[in-house]
């Protein structure tokens, strides 16, 4: 490839969203150097893997450039459209891969860029953490759990979230309260029965329970 | 921290950090920028690939044009209903070859010596066909076999498994906005075919340049029509040139277009610098046949022809060097056309009966 352009400013945001409505494939670039980042967040967080992760990230660019018409005026508005997007491409990954089936093909090969070392090491203990992540809110309704994602972890408003997943505002906070009071029902059950787990043990010896809940334990189911 | 919300919001998203486990220290820098530069190329090289020829707020820069966005109706040769030579002549659904993804394909480049005469001929081929014209609430329906790629991650490792040949039924409106793909060998569809309809209230913001239609108003005029295959690349350009040989590519696969356009598609695609002559090839069924060459960064475009109608057979996609766990000489893709017809209907079988 090899062709990268110089990178370049546009102080104009408003105008840059217009020549990506109007097809230009520079400044659509612009629009992915300033949100992949972001995208990939949330990808990763929500798929806990990385090799899907990037998946979604194309995904999400591919459907972003197919929809570009409907990219909202408003240069604030791209991070909750984008995200919007993300979310549908997460709740249905297959159907965006099909549906750009031979441009994903034309991605570069996930292998292409060798590890650092040291990354490598960091990812594998991170590994752990994500399925952890991602089995705690798996135990969540998905409206719940992706509002959390999009607030909590991807830091967006509650306006955004909301514009993102086509809600109201009152909606995002309902979702986000119930996940949270969700979440403390959780986190206390697993706590007694980590209690009565210990009160059980103490007499007889290091017997484990098989209904041992732990949040923070990756579930191998998904671990892909 | 989060410090940005506002007081009046009920919830501090810091109640949850107790509440949910603690992501991984990495996370925040887990797409390396490296990385992130690949994918930045690809998909503003996937952007330019399907960019209007006319933005309209694009006037003063250097512009080029790509019209083709994903496979779809329209057929470029074989524009009548047409069995393939050497096909069963069955009618349906085609059977599954179970043989495995073919390695050891030659290598050796082919040459421009004699090229023109053959696209020449190929082009005469093609325009002396009849034309085949769907109405608007028609279908054009193209079968064909076909293999497809897909990556396989188990064991940390990526490889590209190529799957056997197996049979492909689409069937798309003239406007692209209507179609249906029964392929019961996919890696993932449904195996009763799906629907892939785009959604009306998109479709008018964003039209399907690959249409029956949009090839139909392609410009017959080589030169016109090589500076659509080019988008925003320049023609010289080895990336450009492979893109712009693929557009053509795509079009022959599932495409009917009208023989004027499809003789200049022909004409157009024979000045792109690299495009080579082969004498000797076999299509996907082992029919064998020349082909006409474009050879790119990891592996060459093969498009196959009769040896003496100069009917277009297929094509295919060789490697030309180790790519996702395959060899040199591996094809990574390859797809025959069986028919080409204008029905009535989706599902609806040119013999008359359906699917």
């Amino acid at each position: 490839m090899g062709t990268r352009t110089l990178r370049r400013t546009y102080p104009d945001v408003t105008s840059l969203h217009t020549r990506i409505r109007d097809g230009d494939p520079d400044s659509f670039r612009h629009l992915f150097r300033a949100h992949a980042r972001l995208v990939h967040r949330y990808a990763l967080r929500a798929t806990g893997d990385w090799a899907t992760a990037e998946d979604v990230v194309s995904l999400t660019f591919l459907e972003a450039w197919r929809l570009r018409a409907r990219l909202p005026e408003d240069p604030d508005g791209a991070r909750a459209w984008l995200m919007g997007i993300a979310v549908n491409v997460q709740r249905n990954t297959n159907r965006a891969a099909r549906r750009h089936e031979k441009a994903l093909g034309r991605m570069p090969a996930k292998e292409a860029v060798p590890d650092i070392a040291g990354e490598v090491v960091g990812r594998m203990a991170d590994a752990e953490q994500l399925a952890a992540a991602k089995n705690a809110l798996g135990k969540l309704r998905r409206s719940e759990r992706e509002v959390v994602h999009l607030c909590v972890w991807s830091g967006l408003s509650y306006a955004e979230a909301a514009e993102a997943l086509g809600v109201a505002v009152g909606t995002v906070r309902s979702r986000l309260f119930r996940a949270r009071e969700r979440l403390r029902k959780l986190a206390e059950r697993e706590l007694r029965q980590h209690a009565d787990e210990t009160a059980a043990r103490r007499p007889g010896g290091p017997s484990a329970s098989p209904l041992h809940l732990n949040l923070h334990r990756p579930d191998e189911k998904w671990n892909r | 921290m989060r410090t940005s919300r506002r007081p009046q919001e009920p919830l501090d998203p810091g109640d949850f950090d107790l509440l949910l486990p603690r992501l991984p220290r990495q996370v925040e820098t887990a797409l390396p920028q490296a990385r992130q530069d690949l994918l930045e190329e690809a998909l503003w090289a996937e952007a330019c690939r399907t960019a209007p020829s006319t933005p309209s707020a694009l006037r003063s820069r250097a512009r080029r044009t790509a019209w083709i966005a994903l496979p779809a109706a329209a057929a470029v040769i074989v524009a009548a209903v047409v069995v393939a030579p050497g096909g069963s002549g069955a009618s349906g659904t085609s059977g599954t070859d179970t043989r495995l993804p073919k390695t050891g394909a030659r290598l050796e480049p082919g040459t421009p010596k004699g090229l023109s005469a053959t696209v020449d001929r190929i082009s005469l081929a093609a325009a002396r066909l009849p034309a085949l014209e769907p109405r608007q609430d028609q279908y054009i329906y193209v079968e064909s076999k076909v293999t497809g790629g897909w990556v396989d991650r188990a064991g940390g490792k990526e490889k590209l498994v190529v799957s056997p040949l197996h049979s492909r039924q689409v069937w798309r409106s003239p406007d692209g906005l209507r179609s249906f793909v029964h392929e019961p060998d996919h890696k993932f569809m449904d195996k009763n075919g799906e629907d892939l309809d785009l959604d009306p209230s998109q479709s008018r913001e964003v039209t399907d340049r690959s249409s029956y239609n949009s090839v139909k108003a392609l410009p017959t005029d080589p030169d016109a029509l090589l500076a659509r295959l080019y988008g925003a690349g320049r023609m010289g350009d080895p990336q450009a040139d492979w893109t712009a040989f693929g557009e053509v590519g795509q079009l022959l696969e599932e495409q009917i277009a009208t023989p004027e356009i499809s003789a200049a598609l022909f004409k157009a695609a024979a000045k792109i610098p690299g495009v080579t002559l082969m004498d000797r090839a076999a299509d996907a069924t082992g029919r064998p046949g020349i082909a006409i060459t474009h050879t790119g960064p990891d592996s060459r475009q093969e498009w196959i022809f009769d040896r003496s109608t100069y009917q277009y057979l297929g094509q295919r996609e060789v490697l030309i060097r180790p790519y996702r766990g395959l060899e040199p000489g591996a094809v990574t893709y390859e797809t025959v056309v069986v028919k080409r017809a204008v029905v009535d209907a989706k599902k609806e079988l040119p013999d008359g009966g359906t699917l």
